[in-house]
């Protein structure tokens, strides 16, 4: 389908959402800040399992084995990695059709898609700092 | 012995994993809708609600849905209670143009439609209906005209969206809470209860929601017909 026409203005009723996808090749650190309740999610397959606590607002060390994670948020968000870490941090962009969801290069994991038919009204920003 | 609370009750599952309109059928499958429709139909069964259909798939038309729908309003009778649940694909609201619906197998089914066949149930009915998708609170606000209490148990809020896994995180929860392992759970003893519940330790992404079309339905243990007068 088509993405509908951005509104003039986007307001608490809009739809806010910004999905970053986390390919660990090796076991790694990262620092999440985040502005809103977050909940990170180990990609099984066709699957997730949650990964961890809630991550409430602000900057959250989280240890990560290898495997692919998401977590989607409503407010920008920033992501610290170490030197050398062997992370792929992706703000992972919506598609023209939600059918074609990308599949991330080093994942070999297909990325969730949404259950709706429209993209957001507003995708805030990923910082990935390293 | 089929209890008088029994025969007023009736529940119609849609999972819709099956999409044939041109505008859906490239999206991708869903994958939690039997699961979904297995558990409401065990947590339903629970309840006491003997009367129970199941459109899955191919079988998810609007117009096998349009008739579950309204056979099971007539059926039920004054006092009696109605469960409804979609799992699927949604179609989110457009300002001017529609306000949403449930993508079926053929097509959309509108939110509205769903309100003027549930408005036909009797005033002193309750209707619950469980919406396990995107934008899943934005059929509520269709909701307020039906004359039954209808309450809305939305997988999240009508401006966010649910991600396409497996199990639907939503309904398991929704499980836990009411009847765990086949059992009430007595601490359920209100939508507002199982609200406050429901919401706890949820991203903002996806937030988990209730409404009532009319305040006291809050206050109604869930999946209970109304009392005998």
């Amino acid at each position: 389908m088509h993405p509908r026409p951005m509104p003039g203005r986007w307001t608490a009723a809009a739809y806010t959402s910004l999905m970053v996808a986390l390919v660990v090749a090796e076991p790694a650190v990262v620092s999440l800040t985040v502005h809103d309740h977050v909940q990170l999610d180990r990609l099984t397959g066709t699957s997730a399992e949650r990964y961890g606590d809630l991550l409430p607002p602000g900057t959250t060390p989280v240890r990560l084995a290898a495997g692919t994670y998401v977590f989607r948020t409503i407010a920008d968000a920033q992501v610290q990695v170490n030197e050398g870490a062997a992370i792929e941090v992706t703000a992972v962009r919506a598609p023209a059709n939600k059918g074609d969801w990308p599949d991330l290069t080093a994942a070999h994991t297909p990325l969730p898609a949404a259950k709706g038919d429209s993209l957001p009204d507003h995708v805030p920003t990923l910082t990935v700092l390293s | 012995m089929i209890s008088r609370a029994c025969l007023r009750a009736a529940a119609v599952h849609i999972g819709a994993d099956d999409l044939r309109h041109p505008r859906h059928a490239a999206w991708a499958r869903p994958l939690s809708c039997r699961v979904t429709v297995d558990r409401l139909f065990r947590l339903c069964q629970a309840a006491g609600v003997r009367a129970q259909q199941a459109l899955l798939g191919p079988d998810a038309t609007t117009a096998r849905a349009r008739t579950a729908i309204a056979d099971s309003v007539a059926g039920i009778g004054p006092g009696g209670l109605l469960v409804l649940s979609f799992s699927g694909h949604s179609e989110r609201p457009v300002p001017g143009e529609h306000d949403g619906g449930w993508c079926l197998h053929d097509q959309a089914l509108r939110h509205a439609e769903t309100a003027g066949l549930l408005a036909t149930a009797p005033a002193s009915a309750r209707i619950v209906v469980i919406a396990d998708t995107c934008y899943a609170a934005a059929c509520a606000a269709t909701f307020t005209g039906v004359p039954a209490a209808t309450v809305v148990l939305a997988a999240c809020a009508e401006n966010q969206a649910t991600l396409n896994y497996q199990r639907s995180e939503f309904v398991q929860k929704l499980e836990r809470l009411t009847y765990p392992g086949g059992k009430l759970n007595p601490d359920c003893a209100s939508y507002a209860w199982l609200r406050r519940e429901l919401r706890q330790d949820t991203p903002d992404v996806e937030r988990p929601d209730i409404r009532a079309n009319h305040p006291a339905a809050m206050r109604q243990r869930p999946f209970r017909p109304a009392p005998r007068r």
